[in-house]
């Protein structure tokens, strides 16, 4: 026990180094501030938003739809015609100087939104005519928050449809509510899960389980390459840096070897996911993907849609052997570099391992894929690590069980094969050379 | 003298190329024992087969009685090794180096401690053991590994080139640790290129050469038989027989 520790402690002294910390503490930041950017956006977004109105028509039902607009949660900026007003203009002139006006008075006041009414709309309306509306859109950029100004336009235009539906039904029909006339059917939604149901719509369902596993095999897949590469590296720098021949005739059990450079990624892959956890945490608190609470909340319990301490504990193990299973055999992928710059090439493959699943559970709905798609994605034991979640979810208890079972004999295999280089001469031999030239055996 | 290491037809095949063929030698207590032959001769696979790090294909090799492939985990507590392209943890001081090695050899705190100063005296590098490795130069390092291998004070020190890269004062400085050692009681297998170390340094030595030892002697018997100057003319003359 003495000796592993001591093995344990050298590689954790190996691995933790400032030119791992860094690169993280700087990702920390950089999520961070890019939460806190994206946050800030987001709370300009909530605010009422403003926009400007010209109301050349002036009738009730013109200034009916302004206070609409006011109860929508806009901020309206009104634009006066009357001082635009010029006596002997023609009607085509006097419509381009209350255009220009409005452009000049929303780019002064810096309001991406302007619309005007146009004379005579509270008749045509009334008349049950559909009227034309004027609109203006001042864009100064075209990135994803510029898709902001889209919305602010449609949600007003939408807020006057709404209002002047509402009053053409009432008019029309006689009475009633016009909401009833506008949609005669009712949704009334259930979502069941295994044995439990609960009245919520499916798209909400679906809401609040990817808010809480959307990141989860983002970190997974950064967690799992980082300690694969370092296993891998450090087994490959031993031989780089001829240090593995002493620590070989070292009085020290050659099984510990591979469990300490196991302990020492599994060590820093552990501080890594915890800080890239703190890093995507802001990042999302900042997006505002929060988990969604009150009525949803309690749907979300009715469907069992909540991890329970027995439902992490099965997390965590599935994770944890998906971490063991990605050491093992990157010790063994280590076993053929003679150098750490050979590792880079010689992870291909295992990292294609990780692809397959992280994209496939992405894109395709297991449980009606093909029989072969199955097959592969059962057979690579990265696919349990990812779908961890939601199985504890869904209550696949079965598959989660599956899982386990196999990625610990998956990883019990690939230690054996590890353990059986290291053991024997194999561990010096082992090379894949990729073209470079073979060392003269002396 | 007891007999320390006995190696008896040692083999080593890659495929078709025969690395060492029917090795045969043994190394006493207190004895200096040195293989010497060009690149490629055997001198390596050797070393290495016996310091448990390479499986031989045929043949066997003994340290105490233990077999090096049967019985590799009591070999290693027994024997030292020092390759000759060695290298030491970047990271660590070259007082966390001594530590760490020590810690390997014993689980008794008084005998780690002993160990490592043992080890900080023959590495003689002074105040720059608490410096990293990486900023050491090549010799400093050697000497460095070289206390390694020595300050547990093993059965059998296995040395291959042991002091290559080294300048004239600090070789001298090692060869004079190495003899040291030796007296008092510890066995030296040695492979080294350098013909007047050998001289100086080996109570016997083995001409090995094409994965084949030749002859087997001291210095003076072997400089006799073939009527040669010095270790090199014999080198020759013993290969060229063949």
């Amino acid at each position: 026990m003495h000796k592993l520790l001591t093995l344990i402690k050298k590689e954790i002294r190996e691995m933790v180094t400032w030119q791992v910390l860094v690169p993280a503490l700087v990702m920390v930041g950089l999520f961070m501030f890019i939460g806190n950017v994206l946050g800030k956006e987001q709370a300009k977004a909530k605010a009422p938003q403003e926009v400007l109105v010209v109301n050349n028509d002036n009738s009730t039902t013109s200034r009916a739809m302004i206070e609409v607009l006011k109860k929508s949660n806009f901020k309206v900026n009104e634009l006066g015609v009357a001082p635009l007003m010029v006596e002997g203009a023609t009607a085509k002139e006097r419509d381009k100087a209350i255009a220009d006006a409005t452009i000049s008075q929303a780019k002064e006041k810096n309001i991406s939104v302007a619309m005007i009414i146009p004379a005579g709309f509270g008749v045509g309306i009334d008349n049950f005519k559909p009227q034309k509306i004027e609109t203006f859109t001042v864009m100064k950029n075209f990135n994803f928050q510029s898709s902001q100004t889209k919305a602010i336009l449609d949600a007003a235009v939408a807020s006057f449809n709404n209002f002047l539906s509402d009053q053409m039904i009432s008019k029309k029909a006689g009475g009633g509510v016009p909401a009833d006339y506008k949609n005669p059917i009712v949704r009334a939604d259930t979502v069941i899960i295994g044995e439990r149901q609960a009245a919520v719509s499916p798209g909400q369902v679906i809401g609040f389980v990817q808010g809480q596993a959307t990141f989860v095999p983002i970190i997974l897949f950064v967690i799992i390459t980082l300690a694969a590469t370092m296993i891998a590296t450090a087994v490959a720098t031993e031989k780089e840096n001829k240090t593995l021949e002493t620590l070989l005739t070292a009085p020290v059990d050659r099984r510990h070897i591979i469990i300490a450079k196991m302990a020492g990624a599994s060590t820093v892959a552990l501080i890594m996911a915890g800080v890239y956890i703190l890093g995507f945490g802001y990042y999302l608190k900042g997006l505002g993907a929060g988990v969604g609470g009150g009525q949803l909340g309690e749907a979300a319990a009715q469907l069992g849609l909540v991890i329970t301490p027995s439902g992490y504990a099965l997390i965590g193990i599935t994770l944890f052997l998906g971490i063991l299973c990605a050491l093992s055999m990157a010790t063994v992928i280590g076993s053929f570099a003679q150098d750490a710059k050979g590792v880079q090439g010689l992870i291909s493959p295992l990292m294609i391992l990780l692809m397959i699943p992280y994209l496939l559970l992405l894109l395709v709905d297991i449980s009606t894929a093909s029989p072969m798609l199955k097959y592969l994605i059962y057979a690579i034991p990265f696919s349990y690590t990812f779908m961890a979640i939601q199985n504890v979810f869904l209550q696949n208890y079965q598959l989660l069980a599956f899982g386990i079972a196999y990625s610990f004999l998956f990883f019990t295999v690939f230690v054996l094969i590890a353990g059986k280089i290291f053991s024997s001469d194999k561990i010096i031999t082992l090379k894949l050379n990729f073209g470079r030239k073979r060392k003269q055996v002396g | 003298m007891p007999t320390v290491l006995e190696v008896k037809n040692l083999s080593k095949n890659y495929g078709q190329l025969a690395a060492a063929q029917e090795v045969s030698f043994s190394v006493s207590e207190n004895e200096i024992f040195a293989l010497i032959g060009p690149n490629g001769a055997g001198k390596s696979t050797t070393i290495r087969m016996i310091a448990t790090i390479l499986s031989p294909s045929a043949g066997t090799a003994e340290v105490l009685g233990y077999d090096v492939t049967k019985e590799a985990n009591q070999v290693r507590e027994l024997i030292s090794y020092l390759p000759e392209e060695a290298g030491a943890y970047k990271t660590l001081t070259g007082k966390q180096y001594l530590e760490f090695m020590a810690n390997l050899y014993s689980n008794d705190k008084k005998i780690i401690t002993e160990y490592i100063n043992r080890g900080a005296e023959l590495a003689g590098l002074g105040e720059r053991l608490k410096d990293k490795i990486n900023t050491y130069s090549k010799g400093m390092t050697r000497k460095l590994l070289l206390a390694r291998t020595l300050m547990i004070k093993p059965k059998l020190a296995i040395l291959d080139e042991p002091t290559s890269g080294l300048d004239m004062i600090n070789a001298m400085e090692i060869r004079k640790i190495i003899r040291e050692f030796s007296r008092q009681g510890m066995a030296v297998l040695l492979s080294s290129h350098n013909m007047l170390e050998i001289e100086f340094l080996s109570d016997r030595v083995a001409i090995i050469d094409k994965g084949k030892i030749h002859e087997i002697g001291t210095s003076v018997e072997l400089k006799a038989k073939y009527n040669a100057k010095n270790l090199e003319e014999v080198f020759v003359q013993a290969t060229r027989q063949v």
